[in-house]
């Protein structure tokens, strides 16, 4: 008997070991995400001098709201809050446009490529998924020489246009690769029946297939926008001096040669950051879901 | 396709049909539908990349003035690959591009998995703590970079610095950012280590890039892990396995789908990889990506530019080959 209860004791002595060092792990992953966004929130409140004194202010001292209030006052062409909102304006017309084009041109290929018997549509399938590994340097050199000499007759240089066909080309084969995992889920006897009834195969997509796939376009409809929202380097190599910047580019170019303003670096990077941090916050469960629902056979 | 002889008449019929069927019916839907996106695939990713191999086989330069460009290119066969390959740079380059992209994996391979298992457990505010823990990944990449510059600043008031000089774990700033060599002091591990593209930035690099990546993958695996029935592991427990026995034999084997997936996603993105290293290093650092930019951009170079970029592109499709027959396997 009082083997057993020393068993229980020690049992129960390990378990809350246990307990205290999984609780220390949570912690210190909690450290590891909050650290950094902390310190990026209490620099966007600081004057410029409270960001490049030693030792750093652990609270917003000097407090100041102005670097939020710069992007949005004293608006005159090539002030900060012109840039600003111009950036903004650029990141919603080619994130928003380019999300669309996706779901749309990418979800009707996914059907077709789910649907029918067209030999080889497995590789077409792994050629669009491929398309998006490929690095974008490695598409946005030849590209760029593309539309400055051969095609400049198009005149798609350092517009919104450009911006959406390229960034729709850098998450098509996803959209494709996940929508036809969804696709793959529906049983084919459903669209039928609706066919039967007379319904043609467009009807039948738009009117049963489509809500059925609705949190794979939700999900993949949001990793465009995401994706579409982070880009940089196609601005970038449009040059400082072009009209079809995004707000990375807009913060990058916060970035002076000689001074490092980063208190209105991290406003700006907070302020830019706020929809994609909405979007996981509200719709982070879909995304996951599409992801591993749509992308995972079976 | 099979190989018959076009003479053959009832090939020639077969052929018909086959056009017939195409152009007729349900299949001019499937055709109407697919055809954007093909459309999409051949002008915005086949042909530039082709026309990025044609490029990388001249001395290709372009004056734009105006968004209005000439092109001139003298044909130099593979002149410009050969040139790289005897270049001692290039290779600690292609080096440090590899370096970057297998050590990330691997951290967030074996960190990811870890804080995914952790979330799994029941603990007081599960729920809060897996919403917050996604939230890094949703910082925009440039921001991420600005934010990893301001903490790993060579000054004395970057935030690691600032901590490490306060509690006087160091005495002079550390500048986190310059590829300097690792453990300078023992010569060959030094030595063996910059070989194989690692040095003081490129790893400062891996832990901003991680802040933002890990996440991601500790949630997809965490989505995996619950799917998983606790039978299973009721069962393993009855059988007296251990808890590393029950992970190799019952976790790992049904998250790898997932980490499949994983794989994919981070694979595109790292070799992608451009924001966070040009942001911080601009040119200090010239991985793959950063040389081809620099070669066609800085230095108008663009056939040099475009046989870098063709080659990293060689190298992804490799990659995705070798995943995407692990996906397919059944199929393929």
């Amino acid at each position: 008997m009082r083997g057993s209860e020393n068993v229980i004791q020690k049992n129960k002595i390990s378990i809350k070991w246990r307990k205290i060092g999984l609780y220390l792990l949570v912690l210190l992953v909690l450290l590891w995400t909050l650290a950094p966004l902390y310190f990026l929130i209490i620099t966007s409140l600081k004057k410029y001098v409270g960001t490049i004194t030693f030792p750093l202010p652990w609270l917003p001292k000097p407090f100041t709201w102005n670097n939020y209030a710069i992007m949005f006052s004293q608006y005159t062409q090539g002030s900060i809050s012109y840039r600003f909102l111009h950036a903004l304006r650029n990141s919603i017309i080619a994130s928003g446009a380019t999300t669309i084009v996706n779901l749309v041109f990418g979800s009707a290929a996914a059907y077709v490529l789910s649907r029918a018997k067209i030999r080889g549509k497995n590789i077409i399938t792994m050629m669009f998924l491929a398309s998006n590994l490929l690095p974008t340097v490695a598409l946005i050199i030849p590209f760029y020489v593309l539309t400055v000499t051969y095609l400049s007759g198009l005149g798609l240089y350092d517009t919104n246009t450009l911006l959406i066909i390229v960034y729709t080309s850098f998450s098509l084969g996803l959209v494709i690769w996940i929508m036809r995992g969804y696709f793959d889920t529906i049983p084919l006897d459903l669209e039928e029946a609706a066919r039967v009834d007379g319904a043609s195969r467009i009807v039948a997509l738009v009117r049963i297939i489509l809500p059925l796939t609705a949190p794979g376009l939700l999900a993949t409809g949001l990793l465009t926008f995401l994706t579409s929202w982070d880009n940089f380097i196609l601005p970038l190599v449009l040059g400082p001096d072009s009209s079809a910047y995004n707000l990375p580019f807009f913060i990058y170019s916060l970035n002076g040669q000689y001074l490092h303003l980063n208190n209105q670096i991290a406003a700006g990077g907070i302020l830019s950051a706020i929809p994609p941090v909405l979007i996981v916050l509200f719709f982070g469960k879909y995304i996951v879901s599409g992801l591993t629902s749509g992308g995972v056979k079976g | 396709m099979s190989m018959m002889p076009a003479t053959d008449p009832s090939f020639r019929t077969q052929q018909r049909h086959r056009i017939f069927r195409a152009l007729s019916g349900e299949y001019f839907w499937f055709y109407l539908l697919l055809l954007p996106s093909i459309l999409i695939l051949i002008g915005v990713v086949i042909i530039p990349i082709l026309f990025a191999f044609r490029m990388s086989l001249g001395n290709t330069s372009i004056v734009v003035i105006g968004g209005k460009g000439s092109i001139s290119d003298t044909w130099v066969g593979l002149q410009n690959y050969i040139q790289l390959f005897q270049n001692s740079l290039f290779w600690q380059s292609f080096r440090e591009t590899i370096y970057y992209w297998v050590v990330s994996i691997i951290v967030e391979l074996v960190v990811g998995i870890g804080i995914a298992v952790l979330l799994n457990k029941e603990f007081f505010g599960r729920r809060v703590v897996r919403v917050i823990v996604f939230i890094p990944w949703a910082i925009p990449t440039v921001v991420n970079a600005m934010l990893w510059g301001m903490i790993f600043d060579g000054d004395n008031y970057g935030a690691l610095n600032d901590l490490l000089l306060r509690f006087h774990l160091i005495s002079t700033p550390i500048v986190w950012l310059n590829p300097n060599p690792l453990f300078a002091h023992i010569p060959w591990l030094s030595n063996a280590l910059s070989w194989l593209g690692s040095n003081q930035a490129i790893n400062a690099l891996i832990v901003g890039d991680e802040w933002k990546t890990l996440p991601i993958v500790a949630i997809l695996v965490l989505a995996g892990l619950q799917t998983i029935p606790s039978e299973y592991y009721e069962a393993a427990k009855v059988e007296g396995a251990s808890g590393w026995k029950q992970f190799r034999n019952i976790t790992l084997p049904l998250v790898s789908p997932i980490l499949t997936v994983v794989l994919i996603l981070r694979t595109m993105q790292l070799l992608r990889a451009f924001t966070l290293i040009f942001t911080l290093e601009q040119f200090g650092l010239p991985l793959m990506s950063i040389n081809a930019y620099q070669q066609a951009f800085q230095f108008g170079s663009f056939g040099t530019g475009s046989a870098i970029s063709f080659l990293i592109a060689l190298l992804a499709i490799i990659i995705s080959i070798v995943y995407i027959k692990r996906l397919y396997r059944e199929e393929l």
